[in-house]
């Protein structure tokens, strides 16, 4: 059962708390603090005369059992949440007194609670290191490559043809040749006892061109006639994903049942309007959509690459430690996220297998990036105001094509502000380090 | 009576401790057939104190229904003992 205590408003104001304090690491600090017996007797006084109240005791009135019949029963309880009361009622002051910041919930160590005695606990707290940040002007950086030419265009082009590809059957022959889609039923013999059966083996597409018919190509077909069955050597990869699959040797029987062409749409403006999307109707705007899409891509690939330089070297000149419960928060954010595309992509997450050391060394260097960063923004005074924030949002509602009270409404809360104004500052710091940076403009 | 089989245990109520704060009485439940010499000597001899005087008294079971039934629990002796001034038994004190 648990036991009600009053609340300590009355004792916080009250002082005489000894609070001592020690750096055990750059990053984690020793609160010691010792309360008066005046404030645990008066705690203690406070939770009997509740519990009094609330609880029902053989042979009394509510309210009037004796302290000692209620210590008898519920001393332990009481002392426990007496003291939890007491450290929840004086860390905050002890930590505001010392000027802490605490960058996770601390870790509480307990004395004893005993009446008429001083009562102590101590705190282990992780803080945020002092970071003085060094050379970090100067940085080498290779730039990557150019955004996306029009070869890239074009195979992208050439993708989207090839989606919009129908099957069409072939009227005049019956024997097929090179290039077809050959519709067939197939049969595989000599497979291992317990093998998997297989599935989808009737009326199956494949493509009568070299490659294994494990993979939907099958040059044997090449010559064969509607309605002939031929036998096709098949050898099983070594790391095929079904285990008794693997290296092994098998014969597939194949019948051939009909003949499809595919029909690759001429590249116009027919195929755009095929496309479908809102406002594309030729095919110059595609060509220009995609050209803008890749070179998104790109910046954003070159951004990535260029935060990852700055911070690795970032990083190499300037060492110091990470609070320990920001890589863990970090780190199954992560495993969270990956975890949430899993999902997505119709897999069972229970199935995921995560290098931990690997996560973790990952989720160190991203919140060591961030510190790091953080340190030089302050250092140089890069701040982000409220025009840069709108201008951001601004941004975000023009490419997602939502109006502006929806993106700010996004962002109105303080955390996911706070969030939002940490990127931009982040981003608006690694400008500055990148044109301050020496920069290799070589090839990729 | 053995004095081991003749206190069955404590009785602590609010009026109980009222007479034990004001009058020194401290009260028992004791076995039906034990006299009040006979509780007087288990006190003395288990709690190592002087008796001034025993009370007995026999406590009428409660009665309640068990469906059609009433079910008389049994009937117990309860046992008012006095002890010599200035001394106590701890085993009311409480534990603090």
């Amino acid at each position: 059962m648990g036991v009600r205590v009053p609340p300590l408003a009355t004792l916080a104001g009250r002082s005489n708390v000894k609070v001592q304090l020690e750096e055990l690491s750059p990053i984690v600090r020793r609160l010691t603090v010792e309360l008066p017996p005046v404030r645990v007797d008066e705690a203690l006084a406070d939770a009997y005369r509740s519990l009094g109240r609330t609880v029902k005791i053989r042979g009394f009135r509510p309210g009037k059992a004796p302290r000692r019949i209620l210590e008898e029963l519920y001393k332990d309880q009481v002392e426990r949440d007496v003291s939890t009361r007491l450290v929840e009622g004086s860390l905050a002051g002890a930590l505001a007194e010392k000027a802490i910041a605490a960058v996770a919930t601390p870790v509480i160590e307990q004395d004893r609670l005993v009446q008429g005695q001083p009562y102590r606990y101590r705190a282990l707290i992780e803080v945020m290191p002092k970071i003085e940040p060094k050379d970090y002007r100067g940085l080498s950086l290779v730039a990557k490559g150019a955004a996306a030419g029009d070869d890239a265009v074009e195979a992208e082009l050439a993708r989207i043809r090839e989606s919009l590809a129908t099957l069409d059957p072939v009227p005049d022959r019956k024997v097929a040749l090179e290039g077809d889609v050959a519709i067939i039923d197939y049969d595989f013999s000599g497979l291992p006892e317990g093998a998997p059966k297989a599935e989808g083996n009737r009326d199956t597409a494949v493509e009568v061109a070299p490659g294994s018919i494990l993979a939907g190509f099958l040059v044997e077909l090449k010559g064969v006639e509607i309605g002939q069955r031929i036998d096709v050597p098949v050898a099983f990869p070594v790391d095929h994903p079904v285990e008794k699959l693997r290296g092994v040797q098998a014969t597939c029987r194949v019948t051939l049942k009909a003949l499809r062409r595919r029909d690759v749409p001429a590249l116009d403006d027919e195929m755009v309007k095929d496309l479908d999307e809102p406002g594309l109707t030729t095919l110059s705007a595609l060509r220009a959509r995609i050209g803008q899409r890749l070179a998104q891509a790109a910046e954003a690939e070159a951004a990535h690459d260029r935060r990852e330089q700055i911070v690795a070297q970032l990083l190499e000149k300037n060492r110091f430690e990470a609070p320990t419960a920001l890589i863990d928060r970090a780190a199954e954010g992560m495993l969270r996220r990956i975890a949430e595309r899993i999902v997505e992509a119709g897999a069972d997450p229970k199935e995921l297998r995560v290098d931990q050391a690997k996560l973790r060394a990952m989720a160190e260097q991203r919140i060591k990036g961030e510190m790091i960063l953080a340190a030089i923004a302050d250092r140089e005074g890069i701040t982000v105001g409220e025009p840069e924030v709108d201008a951001y949002l601004e941004k975000v509602a023009r490419d997602e094509e939502v109006p502006l009270a929806k993106a700010k409404a996004r962002f109105a809360r303080a955390p996911a502000r706070a969030a939002l104004v940490a990127k931009l500052r982040e981003e608006k710091t690694l400008a500055f380090l990148a044109a301050e940076a020496n920069i290799d403009k070589g090839q990729p | 009576m053995n004095h081991l089989d003749v206190l069955k245990g404590p009785l602590v109520t609010e009026k109980l401790d009222h007479l034990r704060e004001e009058r020194r009485i401290y009260a028992f439940e004791v076995d039906r057939r034990a006299s009040k010499i006979d509780v007087r000597a288990a006190v003395e001899k288990l709690f190592d104190v002087h008796v001034e005087d025993v009370h007995t008294l026999v406590m009428r079971g409660k009665s309640r229904r068990a469906g059609n039934k009433k079910v008389a629990r049994p009937d117990w002796k309860k046992a008012l003992v006095r002890l010599r001034e200035g001394e106590k038994i701890d085993l009311f004190e409480g534990g603090a």
